[in-house]
């Protein structure tokens, strides 16, 4: 989710940049590789208990990210990794939601949100 | 690193495939397999019981823009000094052969573990998937030219792929690494190598896996 604003949309928040330190350092390894460097934008995570449904983490501004504690902890690797790329892609890369999906309806951004009702696949080949 | 769960159907040997961030992967791909493979594979889901170590443990070399990485050859002696002989000494298992199956950087280390000599392979087949050739500046392409320096023969299985919207550097280097390969021409080597298309990094694990393991 991406929020230009301030307004608390959030509560019991912590600062919790050592938990998502390794995220961090490999999307900014993954930018060097392409040629850009971030090392110098600094990005504050913190946990905290999300209202809005549906919301695993929260961009305000270029610098700060918010991640929610019940969605972080039943979250699996690699998905965590995408949360986090997901929310620096906000951050970081300014980018907003990319709502697209292929013909067979797969998701084909990491950016994707949820804006009118939007749904895509990460798994289409997955038989659950 | 530990094992997290085991499907072991009542039969007498089986092809074993081992996944890497079974964390994430192994509930899906449990799934497909007892569907369509019920009585012929057993899976083994390979995942952290604490923090996640996969920039450290599928990287080799260590790279100063990541601290901690570069742990691939610790990673590779736990699998073959006791994941393996757990797997198959421990659990009797009977094995008829192993496969390694990864995504990401878990496909670059089913590539590293094929290119690097300090280890002998353990597996017949590898699923490399969307794998992170980025590596330390593409460090595998070096590897692979040294082993083949002075090997001209390959004894595996490889399936590697790539989805068409992962970005230019991904499909790139896969490119690259593809033409390397077949041009080897590599004794006992069976190669296959796929592009899907309108697939995102995300989308590419289990459509690789299961059209890997489709191929074996």
């Amino acid at each position: 989710m991406f929020f230009f604003g301030c307004s608390k949309e959030y509560d019991n928040e912590e600062l919790a940049n050592s938990e998502f330190e390794t995220y961090l350092n490999f999307f900014l390894y993954e930018a060097s590789i392409r040629g850009y460097d971030f090392s110098n934008h600094k990005v504050n995570f913190y946990f905290a208990d999300i209202v809005m449904q549906d919301a695993g983490g929260l961009c305000y501004g270029d610098s700060r990210i918010v991640i929610d504690r019940t969605d972080w902890e039943n979250r699996k690797e690699p998905s965590k990794e995408w949360l986090i790329f997901h929310e620096l892609g906000h951050c970081i890369l300014g980018r907003g939601h990319r709502n697209e999906k292929s013909p067979s309806g797969e998701c084909l951004s990491f950016m994707k949100g949820q804006e009118n009702g939007f749904e895509c696949s990460e798994n289409l080949y997955s038989i659950l | 690193m530990n094992a997290q769960k085991i499907c072991i159907p009542f039969f007498e040997a089986y092809h074993t495939i081992y996944l890497l961030d079974g964390d994430g992967y192994f509930n899906e791909l449990s799934h497909i397999i007892l569907d369509e493979y019920p009585d012929e594979i057993v899976l083994v889901g390979i995942g952290y019981d604490g923090e996640n170590k996969r920039h450290s443990d599928f990287t080799y070399p260590e790279d100063d823009l990541l601290p901690h990485s570069g742990n691939a050859n610790l990673y590779i002696q736990h699998l073959i000094k006791e994941l393996i002989p757990f797997v198959e000494d421990s659990l009797l298992i009977q094995t008829t052969q192993r496969t390694l199956a990864g995504h990401s950087l878990g496909g670059y280390f089913g590539l590293y573990l094929l290119f690097q000599e300090e280890f002998t392979n353990p597996f017949d087949n590898i699923i490399s998937a969307s794998p992170s050739l980025f590596w330390h500046d593409a460090f595998l392409l070096g590897l692979e030219d040294q082993f083949n320096s002075s090997n001209d023969s390959l004894s595996v299985n490889l399936y590697i792929t790539m989805g068409d919207s992962e970005g230019v550097t991904m499909n790139t280097l896969f490119n690259a690494l593809n033409n390397k390969i077949k041009s080897r021409n590599y004794k006992d080597l069976i190669f296959d190598h796929e592009r899907f298309e309108n697939t995102t990094h995300n989308n590419n694990s289990i459509k690789s896996f299961r059209k890997g393991i489709s191929r074996l």
